[in-house]
């Protein structure tokens, strides 16, 4: 299919972090209004926009209906087509592409994608109790936890490829030195390996420090195809890729990859006509420190079982070949969940602009984001991917 | 007994054994089962008994688990021989961090999971290592 060139023009964020006062509504509308002004366009240009948050935890429901039109309506975005969507850890990317792809397609020409969620309204013990029964092999139920997952995969990465607790904690020192430098963030101070080490143990090998917090915030942006962009901006960043897919779920592959990451990262680097050598910055889901360097693996930014050099050389930090995590990452901004994928873009837009400020990748031209949602017995459900450029 | 789900046992002449399907088209194996074969979408499907002997993949100890299960416990996948890749509690164990290690032969028990809300005992499968003292 001929798909048109798409643009993000406006970026709009929450601060993340404990936002018990403020409903999840007015999160949301502060991240839209934020895009909507950013990318200097009148709230009756946007033609189309979709909304996602994956649950609302202390809704009886689980859920409340029409939010994101209950939220534009606050902003006086009302009478045009407004969607919802669920994908778990990948909500927000799964909304951004969906008007990504009713833009590039060429039903609309301008449009708003928004990812919110309150996390701190649930008590923890109501999150890792949720019950399983949808699940056939029943998980939750035998005990599976998010920290679990990764710890179970650091285990099998120290085994098979001699991955350290040091390497786990390494990562948490770098993406917590960027969320130091990222007044959005979470957490705002920098931590020491020791530190990091002597934390709390939550799975072994996985401390406190090693497992991303929750948090509550929103985010948005505002898209356009190219042609209407250059009225708005001089300085657009174009989508030269998206991708979504779903999981394998194999059985008899080691416990150190997801396949659904591999393949939506060929996909994506096919479609954008680059591959990770020509990346200078990425944003990628570490909702727990051993992710980060599978994904360095997955993501073919090093070879198989290089993850952890690969980091120890410097070359995801400032300096290196693709510095990954300038935001932060989830590790010190929290999980938002249905906020996380946009709020990813966000900092790739911020750095390919040139507005990245302390933590600004110098001359940073392409970047990728990576969002993992849901998780189902052997390995993630969904994977989204953007290639951005300028 | 009351079984975690009934659906995943049968019970045979040496105990209960995790059921899953073979597919009679391909050959492929699943668990749990499924209405078709996941492979190649026939439905001419026959119960498969699963081993009772696999291998330990790779184990965590949680300390912040699911309230049910009293943390902290261990859990681990566990690879059998049909290639069907289970998650597992890993009983009989202690001290856990010295006792399991990657790829180390496991076999399974029937042993209690938890309590359900009318405090009746309810059952389902475990592994243990292999030759581990039964401590029952």
């Amino acid at each position: 299919m001929n798909l048109r060139k798409v643009a993000v023009v406006g970026i709009g964020e929450t601060s993340f972090g404990r936002h018990m006062e403020r409903s999840i509504t007015d999160l949301a509308a502060e991240a839209c209004l934020k895009a909507i002004k950013d990318a200097g366009v009148s709230h009756r240009k946007v033609q189309l926009a979709t909304g996602a948050y994956a649950a609302q935890w202390n809704s009886a429901l689980g859920q409340y209906f029409t939010l994101p039109q209950i939220v534009l309506r606050e902003i006086g975005i009302t009478q045009i087509p407004i969607f919802r969507v669920e994908n778990g850890c990948s909500s927000g990317s799964v909304a951004f592409r969906d008007v990504w792809y009713r833009i590039a397609t060429g039903e609309y020409d301008i449009g708003l994608a928004f990812g919110v969620e309150k996390m701190n309204v649930a008590d923890s013990k109501s999150i890792r109790g949720q019950i399983s029964d949808h699940v056939p092999e029943r998980d939750f139920d035998l005990g599976l936890t998010a920290a679990g997952i990764y710890a179970m995969m650091a285990r099998r990465m120290m085994a098979q490829y001699g991955v350290t607790r040091e390497n786990l904690a390494q990562v948490v020192v770098k993406n917590r030195r960027f969320g130091s430098m990222n007044p959005l963030a979470q957490y705002q101070d920098a931590v020491t390996i020791d530190e990091v080490l002597s934390a709390r143990m939550i799975s072994d090998p996985l401390t406190l420090y090693m497992c991303c917090g929750r948090g509550d915030g929103a985010a948005a942006v505002i898209l356009m195809d190219a042609e209407t962009a250059k009225q708005y901006t001089t300085h657009p960043v174009y989508v030269a890729a998206n991708v979504l897919t779903s999981g394998t779920y194999a059985d008899d592959v080691d416990f150190v990859t997801f396949d659904v990451d591999v393949r939506a990262a060929a996909q994506a680097y096919e479609m954008a006509g680059l591959g990770p050598e020509d990346l200078d910055v990425a944003e990628v889901h570490d909702s727990f420190a051993p992710a980060e360097i599978k994904h360095y693996e997955d993501l073919g930014f090093c070879a198989r079982g290089e993850g952890a050099r690969f980091l120890e050389e410097g070359l995801s930090d400032m300096g290196g070949k693709i510095v990954v995590n300038t935001s932060g990452g989830l590790l010190s901004k929290g999980h938002v969940i249905g906020a996380t994928g946009i709020s990813q873009v966000c900092e790739l837009v911020k750095q390919l602009r040139g507005t990245a400020h302390h933590r600004q990748v110098e001359g940073a031209k392409v970047g990728l984001q990576h969002n993992s949602g849901g998780y189902v017995h052997t390995e993630f459900c969904s994977c989204a991917i953007n290639i951005l450029t300028r | 007994m009351k079984l975690l789900d009934p659906s995943l046992f049968k019970e045979t002449e040496e105990g209960l054994a995790l059921v899953g399907q073979k597919c009679r088209t391909c050959g492929k194996i699943a668990f749990p089962k499924k209405r078709v074969c996941p492979a190649c979408f026939s439905d001419d499907l026959e119960d498969k008994l699963l081993s009772k002997t696999g291998t330990l993949h790779t184990f965590t100890c949680t300390y912040l688990g699911v309230p049910h299960l009293n943390p902290p416990y261990v859990i681990g996948f566990v690879d059998l021989p049909e290639k069907i890749r289970l998650l597992s509690l890993i009983t009989d164990c202690e001290p856990w961090d010295e006792v399991l290690q990657v790829d180390m032969p496991m076999e399974m028990v029937i042993d209690k999971l938890m309590e359900d809300e009318q405090g009746e005992d309810v059952y389902c499968y475990k592994f243990r290592p292999k030759g581990a003292a039964d401590r029952k």
